[in-house]
């Protein structure tokens, strides 16, 4: 009974788009974006990236922010997929993983696209930032960084990372930078913890402070508002932090060494691009790594003139490295 | 000749009640006058309208020949009115002359001038011969003088008119004389006083003219010389009323309610009661007198349950009550009308019928397996309301929408309906009309025939005159007396009221 | 005996009788609706919108459709269960802030017998129902003490038990209880937990019928027995009440713990027939809703059946309005807030009138 309706509305839509063919030749690719953090680092990135695309490809975009009641979501998503309107629907948010995957279910011709995961379904299209290549950058640029002795990084041998919690996606980040040390900073060792929460900035703190006491210089943090405390704690004890994700620097001017860069708006950008040049997204998952410009370590600013000119040199040859394939990350999982 | 206070037309209504109709009435300057009426007959409302308290709906008033719009209080002090309320609203914690000045403080180098503040009062109080000492706590006066502090307040104002509400309603005789002598003084200073009362004797005491009111209307305004009580009666009420003592059979009962050394405190901690022994028989309606605040709440509150003595016993036909709780004494046999019925003798958002029902909740035939047998309590209702006279449409009636007699009437049904062998009646005809009252005396009477024990606490003693068997008077926490209806005098009574027992009896 | 003075009805007794009380304050509840109607609206034109489109998208979006009214019955569910909490304590003269912490409560301890224990599937939710009411009842145990034996303001200690309830919780579902791999969530239910569904084609399930249930069952003890009365004469005048020998103490105790029952239920409810799992921030704002919806209601368990609903509405109805135009659903939020001051306003206007006529009444 329901899916005869749902032909139904199948046909008339089809009927829609051929008469109206003749009419208009190119139909206005629609986009909507649903996610809770649309005001947030990540969710920035993703706003910038549509909006880029607004402007370029004329699209038209609909975001929809779900806010933070789990009896919505499911709502939500059958409200933007059951028009058929839309024709890319963009999802960010680990919380939404189940409404989406219902909503997928009711709807298979919705083409989803979730950002910075992998998940069962077959049928959705997923953004996989190969966060293990960033960070392997990072290993590399604070190994390089320790083990030449420059100048606030002389303390000791050992770079630190600090993660959110011990779940599999945080080791990659963990896994990417130790083989960066270990294949570009002979020496140098990784001290890691986890902070077993990513909402608890005080607790980031204190752990980064115990790191830099163990005379860590420099932290990695892949924590997000539980890393926020890391990069204040940098701050406070006159040391480096890496931010994750977005562009950090500005958190701690001169005290942030670098922002290991999902470039979600490059993602979110691309993958538009293809849909209106004629290269529809597909299902199953899309890696944007550095050498397609999803993943980048920026170097930041204030800080940039303190590293030796060989550690930067060196840095773009890893890079490259990685790019071409030469050099290969490995999750040993 | 022009009115120091004419109000032309007044009408204030709130919602459909209209609390004044098209009231005119004049007041001339230097004369007492009074204003009179029973219990919601609008005297209240039409001196809040004439202080700007209360905006009127139509109507004109004029201070002096000159129409004015007394939007607020504040303009009517300038007009040089004053209005010294029932309740009197002083600060405990501050000297006699810091509350006259409270407001208005003398200011001497942005400090208060405390010394001028009391050389002021010293002036003002001995120029209108109210005798107080500026620098006492008023929480260590009585309350006759901190009526005085009040009215020495409204002067220090500047008032020329005097408006006074029920003044002597918390004062002994004595100290209702001493008023009067002073309000009288006022006059002859060329000063103009109003005075609102319900009691008779005093209108005919001190006013030059009084000014009836019956339903929010003027009946008349007379010269006072010109009348006698029983015609200002008629005037009130349409008809006279009979205050006369109830004719009684002897008592013959045993003993139904004994309190024994009985001490509480009141709620600030305060020892209320010192030491009551008391005992009420069967048939016998003992009458509680004292001015208000002498320990009679208290004393009601400890017999109903609703407060801890901390000493002594109460016993119930010969069995002392282990727990001090309502639940306890009702189903020990009492039956309570409570001094403020709308605090807690009704739930005034409440039908008749579910007010009857208080108390009977759990009880056979009202209610049977935790179900309250509405068809049946309304049906008791029903009967309650014909039997006691209560006027209502039905017994669905909100009693919020009852007039204060017939507020009360439910209370009194609902108690006395109890068949139980103790009543105590609190204040059972406070703002109650002349017809309600003469209903509840009528009840009170038929039930102390049946043989209950009735423990009778009024302000009013002409109703315990009229009612009681025997009169207890209390004073400071104490009975300080026990005098025979019969062979009393309101002067013995007052005396006993304002703690003459304890004194030497040699004024007396 | 018939006296002038005395011989007719107070003539407001007339004007009450022509206008029942509820329809009054029916008219008020609807006037309340109209400007905040109002409000919404000139805030819809400021976004540079149709209000007009606006609001017919609203209504689409919460009735359009069975699926959608569903949606709309889902959201209501445990706002009408929360209300009924809070009706409980209102109807006492008691004010239970804290259903919020006692759904949060509630819904974890039923999350927790349905992924711990292995039982019957009747018994099972059952027994996971009780742990909800159990686990509310003693959420609220502490204020509902010191209320009743000490007399600690039962407002403060209400809400601030919320917090806690909130990050409680939230700390056993990250740190304790978490599905490895999962977002912030527990361990899924076992199906033999699971609350039956209505229909298939939306997540509605009977706690709906629970709820309903509740506030008959609340309005019918209210009316109809003895205990019932003594508790809404402690709600209305509960100087009178102890007058009439109700035991206060141990009624306020009781009154608060039920209502604290009912709180933690709402939460269970919401678990067992919905998400199946406990995750944090899995019912954000319900409780607060309740208790403004029985607020609406003036403490009527009948009448919270209709605000809740309309709540439910409301929520519903702003995700497709959020879709389908360019108004966000925050101004559903400021519609609520109009609707929470005009209401206020109301309580209070009938307050001081009523104030008023009772000085009237005492003395002229």
């Amino acid at each position: 009974m329901k899916a005869k309706f749902r032909n139904l509305a199948a046909g008339s839509a089809l009927a829609a788009m051929l008469l109206g063919a003749g009419n208009a030749s190119a139909e206005t690719l629609k986009v909507a974006a649903i996610s809770g953090y649309f005001s947030q680092g990540f969710g920035i990135a993703i706003m910038n990236g549509l909006k880029k695309a607004e402007t370029d490809f004329g699209v038209e975009l609909k975001i929809v922010d779900t806010g933070n009641r789990a009896l919505d979501y499911e709502e939500q998503f059958n409200n933007i997929a059951k028009g058929g309107e839309y024709d890319l629907v963009f999802v960010m948010g680990w919380e939404l993983v189940d409404a989406l995957q219902k909503s997928n279910q009711a709807y298979p011709d919705q083409r989803f696209i979730f950002i910075d995961g992998v998940l069962d379904s077959p049928s959705m299209t997923y953004v996989d930032f190969v966060e293990e290549e960033g960070s392997y950058l990072v290993g590399a640029l604070t190994g390089m960084l320790a083990a030449a002795d420059a100048e606030g990084f002389n303390s000791s041998d050992e770079v630190g990372f600090i993660g959110g919690r011990d779940i599999p996606v945080i080791r990659n980040f963990l896994m990417g930078m130790e083989q960066g040390v270990a294949e570009q900073a002979e020496g140098v060792s990784v001290s890691s913890v986890f902070a077993g929460t990513f909402d608890d900035p005080a607790k980031g703190s204190e752990l980064a402070m115990t790191l830099y006491g163990q005379g860590v210089d420099v932290i990695y943090q892949a924590a997000g508002p539980t890393g926020e405390g890391v990069l204040q704690a940098a701050k406070a004890a006159g040391k480096y932090a890496v931010g994750v994700d977005i562009d950090q620097c500005g958190t701690a001017p001169g005290n942030i060494l670098a922002s290991m860069l999902k470039r979600a708006d490059v993602a979110v950008y691309d993958l538009i691009k293809g849909e209106v040049e004629g290269k529809p997204v597909k299902p199953g998952p899309v890696s944007y790594g550095v050498a397609a410009g999803g993943i980048e370590l920026k170097i930041c600013d204030e800080v940039a003139d303190k590293i030796p000119a060989e550690v930067k040199t060196k840095l773009e040859e890893v890079r490259s490295g990685i790019a071409d394939g030469k050099i290969q990350v490995k999750l040993n999982q | 000749m022009t009115f120091a206070i004419e109000m032309t037309g007044v009408t204030k209504r709130f919602g459909a009640v209209v609390a004044n109709r098209n009231v005119s009435f004049g007041v001339r300057q230097g004369e007492i006058h009074a204003l009179v009426g029973e219990n919601g007959a609008g005297k209240t409302t039409l001196m809040n309208v004439l202080f700007g308290l209360v905006q009127p709906d139509e109507g004109t008033i004029r201070i002096n020949g000159q129409t004015v719009v007394m939007d607020s209080p504040r303009r009517a002090i300038a007009l040089g009115l004053g209005m010294v309320h029932q309740h009197f609203k002083l600060v405990p914690s501050l000297t006699v002359a810091e509350n006259i000045f409270l407001g208005m403080e003398i200011v001497r180098g942005g400090l208060i001038d405390r010394k001028a503040q009391s050389e002021k009062t010293r002036q003002i109080s001995a120029e209108f011969g109210l005798k107080v000492d500026p620098d006492r706590r008023v929480s260590e006066l009585s309350v006759g003088i901190e009526q005085r502090v009040e009215i020495l307040k409204v002067l220090a104002r500047g008032a020329k008119i005097v408006i006074l509400d029920e003044p002597t309603a918390v004062l002994t005789p004595q100290e209702s004389r001493e008023l009067f002598r002073i309000l009288r003084r006022f006059a002859d200073a060329g000063m103009t006083v109003i005075f609102i009362s319900h009691h008779l004797s005093e209108v005919m005491e001190v006013s030059d003219t009084v000014t009836v009111l019956r339903d929010g209307a003027v009946v008349g305004t007379r010269p006072t010389r010109e009348l006698n009580e029983d015609e200002l009666v008629r005037m009130m009420v349409g008809r006279n009323v009979n205050f006369d003592r109830r004719p009684r059979k002897a008592i013959s009962g045993r003993t139904v309610i004994e309190l024994k050394e009985i001490c509480a405190r009141d709620a600030r901690g305060v020892l209320a009661l010192r030491d009551v022994n008391l005992t009420v028989r069967s048939g016998e309606i003992v009458g509680i007198v004292g001015v208000d605040g002498n320990g009679q709440t208290e004393l009601a509150e400890v017999i109903a349950g609703l407060r801890a003595p901390s000493h002594g016993e109460i016993a119930v036909n010969g069995i002392t009550i282990a727990e001090s709780h309502p639940r306890a004494m009702r189903e020990a046999g009492l039956a309570h009308v409570p001094a403020d019925r709308l605090a807690r003798g009704v739930d005034a958002s409440a039908s008749i019928s579910a007010n009857i029902l208080m108390g009977r909740q759990y009880a056979q035939p009202w209610a049977g397996r935790g179900l309250i047998r509405w068809g049946r309590v309304r049906e008791f209702a029903r009967g309650l309301i014909k039997r006691f006279d209560i006027r209502a449409r039905n017994e669905k009636t909100l009693v919020k929408t009852l007039s204060g007699g017939n507020m009360q009437k439910v209370v009194v049904a609902r108690e006395f309906s109890r068949e139980t062998p103790f009543l105590l009646v609190d204040q059972p005809t406070r703002g109650v009309d002349i017809g309600a009252m003469e209903r509840i005396h009528d009840e009170i009477m038929l039930k102390r025939d049946q043989g209950a024990a009735i423990l009778l606490i009024s302000v009013q003693i002409d109703e315990v005159l009229a009612l009681a068997d025997r009169i207890l008077v209390m004073f400071a926490g104490r009975i300080s007396g026990e005098v025979d209806p019969e062979k009393t005098t309101e002067d013995e009574i007052g005396l006993l009221m304002a703690g003459g027992a304890e004194r030497p009896r040699a004024a007396a | 005996m018939t006296l002038p003075s005395d011989n007719k009805p107070a003539p407001d007794a007339l004007k009450t009788q022509g206008m029942p009380q509820w329809a009054e304050q029916l008219i008020g509840q609807a006037i309340a609706v109209g400007i905040s109607i109002i409000g919404g609206a000139v805030i819809i034109l400021l976004v540079g919108e149709s209000p007009l489109h606006v609001f017919a998208t609203l209504l689409r979006g919460a009735f359009g459709s069975w699926e959608r009214t569903a949606g709309s019955l889902l959201q209501a569910t445990p706002i009408i269960i929360a209300g009924v909490a809070a009706c409980v304590a209102l109807r006492g003269g008691l004010f239970n802030i804290g259903v919020e912490g006692q759904l949060y409560m509630g819904g974890f301890a039923a999350a927790w017998v349905g992924f711990s224990f292995a039982l019957p599937a009747g018994l099972h939710v059952l027994v996971a129902m009780a742990a909800a009411i159990v686990a509310g009842a003693l959420w609220i145990a502490l204020p509902a003490f010191f209320r009743a034996r000490f007399g600690t303001n039962e407002v403060v200690s209400t809400i601030l038990s919320n917090y806690v309830a909130v990050l409680i919780t939230s700390y056993l579902t990250i740190s304790v209880f978490k599905r490895p791999g999962g977002w912030s969530e527990t361990e899924p239910i076992a199906p033999t937990a699971y609350l039956p569904q209505i229909s298939d084609v939306s997540r509605l399930n009977i706690g709906l019928f629970i709820g309903i249930a509740l506030a008959i069952g609340l309005h019918l003890f209210l009316t109809r027995t003895s205990a019932g009365y003594s508790v809404s004469a402690m709600g209305t005048n509960v100087k009178f009440a102890e007058y009439g020998g109700v035991s206060i103490r141990r009624n306020i105790l009781v009154i608060l713990l039920c209502s604290g029952a009912v709180g933690g239920l709402a939460g269970g409810v919401e678990t067992l027939g919905v998400h199946h799992r406990f995750m944090e921030g899995f019912a954000p704002g319900f409780g607060f809703d309740g208790v403004i919806a029985a607020l609406l209601a003036n403490g009527s368990p009948i009448g919270v059946i209709g605000t809740a609903l309309f709540f439910g509405a409301l929520r519903a109805g702003s995700l497709l309005m959020e879709v389908e135009t360019n108004a966000s659903r925050e101004v559903i939020t400021v519609f609520q807030a109009f609707i929470i001051l005009c209401v206020s306003a109301q309580i209070l206007i009938r307050r001081r009138r009523d104030s008023t006529q009772g000085e009237r009444r005492w003395k002229f």
